[in-house]
């Protein structure tokens, strides 16, 4: 570094020496983030596309420095949908196959609901934005996968004895109901309380895995 | 323009003039406008995307400022075209009767609003850019939605009349979700789902909720 700035003492100028880079660094990441966070309470509070100039007052920075951190919006709503993926990881957690079938059904749903309801003022940015953020679709096809995952491993003795025709189709059709679109139908536009939409989402899912459960059987007769 | 003004002293000696001017100018303002909307409707269906007016102009062979003296904003040629393709999915919707076996009225039911869902895709999934901002557009949902809902009512009125009226209402909400047209957008554009596969999972779905026979 030190010969460096030697060689090329116009650019010791611009890189400053390493501790203070580290200062930096660890400030930029701060403001990051503090830019990442407003624009999260933002959208919770209700604005699907929030402004750059709301964002950079709700963070307490400029707009020029958001563009600093991030090379346009689309940058910055996919390090928001990042954020809030990893914050809502740690509640997909594994279902344990061995469970009774009634248990699996509770765990899964309540992962579900949980996850969904989180991600509910999420919905209409999401939506609006996927089309032209491939970030951002990425993101969501990532949790799609995750939840799919999840679903065929927690139900995997029921599911194993179908067809794979069948096999895929129930899965769709649990995934399809367990959706957090069907979850923001239920509660936003069909104005479903916490309670009634989750003993709706409930029935759903139980009835897709009763048919699957009871072909599995005559399956195995 | 100029053809026009020059034709005009000509057409003054026939008679009747003025009225018959008024009237080709009309047919000609509404030709123009029925190109717009035509357009319009074209860019939609292929791009699930709201167009915009240089587009439009260009789709319709016509010049921006013609698209804006004909529609003083898109957000009202946009309802205008969703008028047109929900009216036309609307009046081909066979109403499935309640009568006979619940099996055959929810395939009969899932098939014909496959159908109609379909149609309305590309226009219902460019719609939700506007909808937040368009009380034109939230008012046509509602509208489509209880009507919608009467329709699941009547397929479905044997069954749901013999429930308790808070299971019934649940029943009620729980299909109407199930069949929302947001639903069958999430299974065809975010799940990827075909539209065969995509009725099976809605068979599947309405049969569990039902209790019909598998």
């Amino acid at each position: 570094m030190s010969d460096a700035t030697v060689a090329t003492p116009r650019e010791g100028v611009a890189t400053a020496p390493r501790p203070k880079i580290d200062g930096r660094v660890l400030r930029a990441a701060r403001t990051r983030e503090r830019i990442i966070n407003a624009t999260i309470d933002l959208i919770r509070g209700g604005e699907s596309t929030p402004r750059v100039i709301d964002i950079a007052r709700t963070a307490g920075v400029s707009t020029r420095s958001i563009f600093q951190h991030f090379d346009d919006t689309e940058a910055l709503f996919a390090a928001v949908a990042q954020q809030v993926v990893e914050s809502l990881t740690p509640l997909a957690k594994p279902i344990d196959s061995a469970l009774p079938w009634e248990e699996r059904l509770d765990a899964l749903m309540r992962m579900r609901i949980e996850v969904n309801e989180a991600l509910l003022p999420f919905r209409r940015a999401v939506a609006l934005h996927q089309p032209r953020s491939p970030k951002l679709a990425a993101g969501v096809t990532a949790g799609r996968l995750f939840a799919r995952e999840r679903t065929e491993s927690a139900f995997a003795p029921e599911l194993m004895r179908l067809s794979e025709a069948e096999r895929k189709q129930t899965v769709d059709a649990l995934l399809a109901a367990s959706d957090w679109q069907m979850w923001f139908g239920l509660r936003m536009t069909y104005g479903l309380d916490l309670e009634a939409a989750s003993a709706t989402m409930r029935r759903m899912v139980g009835a897709i895995l009763t048919q699957a459960t009871a072909r599995s059987v005559s399956a195995a007769a | 323009m100029t053809i026009l003004a020059l034709a005009a002293p000509a057409t003054a000696h026939a008679g009747g003039n003025a009225e018959t001017r008024i009237d080709g100018r009309n047919l000609r303002a509404e030709h123009t406008r029925r190109k717009i909307v035509a357009a319009t409707r074209a860019l939609v269906e292929e791009t699930f995307a709201l167009p915009k007016v240089a587009e439009i102009a260009l789709r319709a062979g016509v010049s921006v400022r013609s698209v804006f003296q004909h529609f003083q904003e898109v957000d009202s040629l946009f309802l205008v075209v969703f008028d047109e393709i929900l009216g036309e999915a609307q009046s081909e919707w066979e109403a499935v009767e309640p009568i006979g076996p619940l099996a055959g009225r929810i395939e009969a039911f899932v098939t014909r609003r496959a159908a109609a869902c379909e149609r309305v895709l590309p226009v219902r999934f460019a719609a939700i850019a506007v909808e937040a901002s368009s009380p034109g557009m939230v008012e046509r949902a509602k509208v489509a939605r209880a009507l919608t809902r009467q329709n699941i009512e009547r397929a479905f009125r044997p069954e749901l009349d013999r429930l308790q009226p808070n299971d019934r209402r649940q029943m009620l909400d729980a299909l109407r979700a199930a069949l929302d047209w947001d639903m069958w957008m999430t299974m065809r554009r975010f799940h990827g789902l075909p539209v065969e596969e995509a009725q099976a999972v809605w068979h599947k779905i309405i049969t569990g909720l039902m209790g019909a026979d598998v």
